[in-house]
């Protein structure tokens, strides 16, 4: 199998109001693609920082972190928003949709900062929206929908450009547990359609549909149930 | 986080002290370069006159009708505590200038009139009060008449208009007059109290009747004043005569008040010009600076919401809420206008250098300053402080600072029509004041096109500075002046056209105005005339145009023939053309009309109306009117055009200098550029372009504060989202860009708004001038500028800050 990420002596501080906070130390991790893994941990343990350098939302204080053959600590703010644009798709635990824009306007976004034309973004956002069971409320705004249908439209958002690797963070953790199953599927399927995903979850139901679960607590990976990175 | 909103709301109190100080510092400077601009206009222009005005009634039939109650002199003093002195008159009686009969007019005047005006004697005395109220019959002569012989003072001098023998106690000096008419100078003052209409009416009646004159009222049974206002206390006294004589504003009469020269009518066209002017650019920073402080404290209610909650919570009502908010409010307002004045003392050296008017930042200008901010400032937060006092306790504990999908914002929409109003405020005050700018422009420039801007007037020295119609050598005084000490030099028509030879200009043309009376052959009505003598040249120089006929023409020299004006045509002939007829000129040589002007509107500005009462005449053809061809060539004065491309200016010093080359025997003419007081007006209206742009840039930076404001609280409440658009691929630019958008979607309708609301306010205060084509696409440009400019300067900012927000940390918060 190809690694696609690859974490090595991963360490992030931030600057506190006493003393610094060590969100991560030393992390090494490696994750091939197509894998689907979990990451689970304490609240604060830093598996949402884990997540944001993955995607490179954030970077590290120190280490190395290559996604996709790109070390990403050593890109610039332009290449990091390319890289964004079109090999990561976030998924959010508040599902972070924009409240003035429709479900299509919204999952249209990533494809609009690609340059996509308007006639083609419609219509993959709405095959997207499609594949999450929400095409008929594409003109809708989200306010109108409940949680559930509001992370689906998040993932039908974060799929729509076709990403390699999907980021999300507690996706299920506002949602119900019908919901939360039929999320999980819909992740499975996207795993079985080659794309890399990374979950970030308290739950174990979710934990438990990954291939790999890594357990961080304190900044440090405590368990791997899949294979460690060679250092 | 009530750290940051501490933050936060520090940096909205310092926006709103600046805007506040900008505001009072700009309405300081207002009303003080009001006040100093009125002062050293006054200085400039006002003569021996000073800054006395008239005040007369205007009839809506009878232009002249002087009828205030004689009994109404008695109490007005009192009513005008600002007036320094008030002289009444009566309108006096007809004068009349035949060849073989000259009658002075009679003016009965108050004893305090002389010093009212300013008039001077040069030989004995005027009146005294106890004269005038013993009704001696005393008299003091205008200049003219003593120097022609008529009157001589101390002896007695029989009135056949008025039946009286006047006991003369002294003469005026020469009185500096338009140019046109000698009048003021042939007038002789009785006392008031010796004034009876009806008896000189009938006096006067049986005179003219014996001299086959038409029988006209000769004397009005009425008086108009003339004020003498307190130092720097003009405006004060125009408006308490206006009150103190308010019952003859009626709708039939109207109150007139006027000054007594060109100058002054200058000044007040001016003066009209710059209060209009100014007071619309304070407004406009002031409607921007109440705009952006009435949003930033709304933007406190709303981030300090959580904060009122807690008060709400234990115990506070809501009326406590208003009123801490409103005291913000009145502490901030205070505290801006302290810093404003501070401001302002400190930056007038600057202000007054770069401008070259002195700004009188005196207690009375800077009270009306404060009168006007502070209770628009309590207004303007009187919404802010209901908003806060109505915020529902346990919402605002609950969701204070928390971002939640789908929720508005409170008071969003509220704060974005404020931002925009404030820039159309902004828009507005650049608009009108570029408005009025180019309509002011315009006005000067049709004036002067009308007139010919390139005109260089000749005139010897003594009929410039001490009026027309006086002997050349009653004026000298030897040793005085090198002007005294030398003649006059004599222009005669062949003079006009060596000198454009030789001093290289376009055209010359010759003239000489004297006062005379025209009649028809077979009537006995005379009609008081401008007799302009001049070569042909001067119509086109002047810019006249014929309604009917001809202008003179060079072979009509010598020949009876003359041009009329066109009232005069109208009030001899009526409506029926009157080219071929024959009128008589001061003398019963018939002159047959061979054309009559066309009438041009008349503006404040138009300074040569007394065309519309003249007749022209071919210069030569004076000598066939004994009594004009005794005064030929005596007050004659010489038009020089110019060549296109040359500036006058250029060619007033050639034309001096061939007079000191070429005469130097003789007092060297004034040559002097025709339209000095319209250059004038063109020299303040570029000043008040310079404050009204200054107060432009303030508006435009004033109103980008607000947008800045708005656009800093968007940025905060959207932080979110903006880290859901970086992490969802937008960068920086596209952050960037949005925002920019964002504030431009603020700004041009501002621009719009501000566009369209500046077209009433144009008409309002430039109503004659009509607003082209051409002046509204200028000014649409400007809108749009001064739109984008607050854009740009309060939008990038915030677009920058929101494009550098981390999207990690949005979401870590």
């Amino acid at each position: 199998m190809v690694s696609l990420i690859e974490l090595e002596n991963l360490s992030k501080v931030y600057e506190g109001e006493s003393e610094p906070v060590h969100a991560l130390r030393s992390v090494s991790l490696t994750i091939s693609e197509g894998d689907y893994v979990a990451v689970t941990g304490p609240s604060g343990s830093g598996k949402s920082t884990l997540l944001n350098i993955i995607g490179g939302l954030d970077t590290p204080s120190s280490g190395k972190c290559v996604v996709a053959g790109r070390n990403l600590p050593a890109l610039g703010d332009y290449e990091l928003t390319r890289f964004r644009r079109t090999f990561v798709g976030f998924v959010f635990q508040a599902f972070n949709l924009i409240s003035d824009m429709t479900l299509v306007d919204n999952v249209a976004l990533p494809l609009y900062y690609a340059g996509v034309t308007k006639r083609e973004r419609t219509e993959r956002a709405v095959q997207a929206l499609q594949s999450v069971g929400l095409a008929k409320r594409a003109r809708a705004y989200p306010s109108s929908l409940s949680g559930g249908e509001q992370q689906r439209v998040a993932i039908a958002r974060a799929i729509v450009h076709n990403p390699k690797l999907l980021l999300a963070d507690e996706p299920t953790g506002n949602v119900d547990s019908a919901t939360q199953d039929r999320i999980l599927g819909i992740f499975d399927s996207i795993n079985t359609s080659g794309r890399t995903i990374v979950v970030v979850t308290h739950n174990p139901v979710v934990a438990e549909k990954a291939r790999r679960v890594v357990q961080i607590i304190d900044g440090v990976i405590a368990s791997c149930s899949g294979p460690l990175p060679s250092l | 986080m009530y750290r940051v909103a501490r933050r936060k709301s520090s940096g909205r109190t310092s926006l709103i002290l600046a805007c506040l100080a900008a505001a009072s510092c700009i309405m300081a400077f207002v009303f003080g370069v009001e006040r100093g601009f009125e002062m050293e206009l006054a200085a400039t222009v006002s003569q021996a006159a000073g800054d006395v005005f008239n005040v007369s009634l205007s009839g809506k039939y009878e232009p002249n009708w002087n009828l205030f109650d004689v009994e109404e002199m008695a109490t007005i003093r009192d009513r005008v505590p600002s007036a320094e002195d008030i002289a009444a008159y009566s309108k006096g009686t007809l004068g009349i200038d035949l060849p073989d009969l000259f009658v002075p007019s009679i003016r009965f005047v108050t004893s305090n009139y002389f010093s009212v005006r300013g008039l001077k004697t040069n030989l004995g005395r005027t009146f005294t009060s106890l004269e005038e109220e013993r009704k001696l019959p005393v008299a003091v002569a205008g200049a003219s008449l003593v120097e022609s012989g008529l009157v001589k003072v101390g002896e007695v001098y029989h009135c056949p208009m008025t039946g009286m023998d006047y006991h003369v106690v002294g003469s005026l000096a020469l009185q500096q007059t338009n140019g046109t008419f000698d009048f003021e100078n042939r007038i002789l003052y009785v006392p008031l109290s010796l004034f009876d209409p009806v008896q000189i009416n009938d006096t006067a009646a049986s005179f003219l009747r014996a001299n086959r004159i038409s029988e006209r009222d000769v004397a009005y049974p009425g008086v108009a004043f003339w004020v003498r206002p307190k130092p720097g206390l003009v405006e004060e006294a125009m408006a308490e005569i206006e009150t103190a004589l308010s019952a003859y504003n009626d709708d039939q009469r109207k109150i007139y008040i006027s000054f007594s020269d060109i100058a002054q009518l200058v000044y007040g066209t001016v003066k009209e010009h710059s209060t209009g002017g100014l007071v619309a650019a304070g407004l406009a920073v002031l409607g921007v600076a109440v705009m952006n402080s009435t949003n930033l404290l709304l933007l406190d209610v709303v981030s300090l919401r959580k904060k009122i909650g807690i008060k709400r919570c234990i115990g506070a009502a809501r009326i406590d809420i208003a009123v801490e908010v409103l005291g913000r409010t009145v502490a901030l307002t205070l505290s801006g206008i302290a810093l404003g004045l501070g401001l302002a003392f400190s930056v007038r050296g600057l202000f007054e250098k770069w401008f070259g008017e002195a700004v009188l930042l005196s207690p009375g200008s800077i009270l009306k300053a404060v009168a006007v901010i502070v209770p628009v400032m309590v207004l303007a937060g009187l919404y802010p402080a209901i908003v806060s006092s109505r915020i529902s306790p346990i919402q605002a504990v609950r969701d204070a600072f928390a971002w939640r999908p789908g929720k508005k914002h409170l008071k969003a929409d509220v704060r974005s029509a404020l931002a925009v109003a404030a820039v159309a405020i902004g828009v507005t005050g650049v608009v009108v004041m570029m408005g009025i700018s180019y309509l002011t422009q315009e006005k000067v420039a049709s004036y002067l096109k009308s007139v010919g801007e390139r005109l260089v007037l000749v005139e010897n020295e003594h009929l410039a500075s001490q009026g027309v119609g006086r002997a050349p050598e009653a004026v000298s005084k030897p040793g005085s002046s090198a002007s005294d000490s030398h003649p006059p030099l004599p222009m005669d028509p062949s003079l006009a056209d060596n000198l454009a030879k030789a001093v290289g200009a376009y055209r010359a043309a010759w003239f000489q105005e004297i006062a005379s009376t025209v009649a028809l052959p077979d009537s006995n009505q005379v009609h008081a005339v401008s007799v302009v003598a001049c070569s042909p040249s001067f119509a086109s120089l002047r810019r006249f145009e014929v309604a009917s006929g001809r202008f003179l023409l060079h072979q009509d020299d010598r020949t009876p023939v003359c041009v009329l004006g066109h009232r005069l045509a109208a009030s001899i002939f009526g409506e029926e053309d009157c080219v071929g007829k024959t009128l008589h000129i001061g003398s019963p040589v018939p002159f047959t009309v061979v054309g009559v002007l066309k009438p041009r509107p008349q503006g404040v500005l138009d300074l040569s109306f007394y065309r519309e009462d003249s007749v022209f005449i071919p210069p030569l053809s004076m000598l066939s009117v004994p009594d004009l061809a005794s005064r030929f060539c005596e007050n004659s004065k010489i038009l020089l055009e110019a060549r296109e491309g040359e500036k006058p200016e250029a060619l007033v010093e050639k034309t001096k200098q061939h007079f000191a080359e070429e005469y130097p025997l003789f007092a060297p003419p004034r040559v002097d550029k025709y339209l000095r007081y319209v250059e004038r007006m063109d020299e303040i209206r570029a000043k008040l372009t310079k404050v009204f742009g200054l107060t432009g840039i303030l508006a435009i930076a004033l109103s980008a504060i607000g947008v800045f404001a708005i656009m800093m609280a968007r940025v905060t409440e959207k932080a979110r989202e903006i880290g859901i658009r970086r992490a969802v691929g937008a960068s920086k630019r596209n952050i960037m860009e949005l925002y920019l958008r964002e504030a431009l979607g603020i700004c041009l309708p501002g621009s719009v708004i501000g566009l369209v609301a500046s077209c009433p306010i144009l008409r309002l205060l430039e109503p004659l001038v009509p607003i082209t084509f051409d002046t509204m696409s200028r000014l649409a440009v400007w809108a749009v500028a001064a739109g984008t400019a607050s854009a740009a300067l309060g939008g990038l900012h915030p677009a920058r800050t929101a494009a550098r927000t981390p999207p990690a940390e949005v979401f870590r918060a």
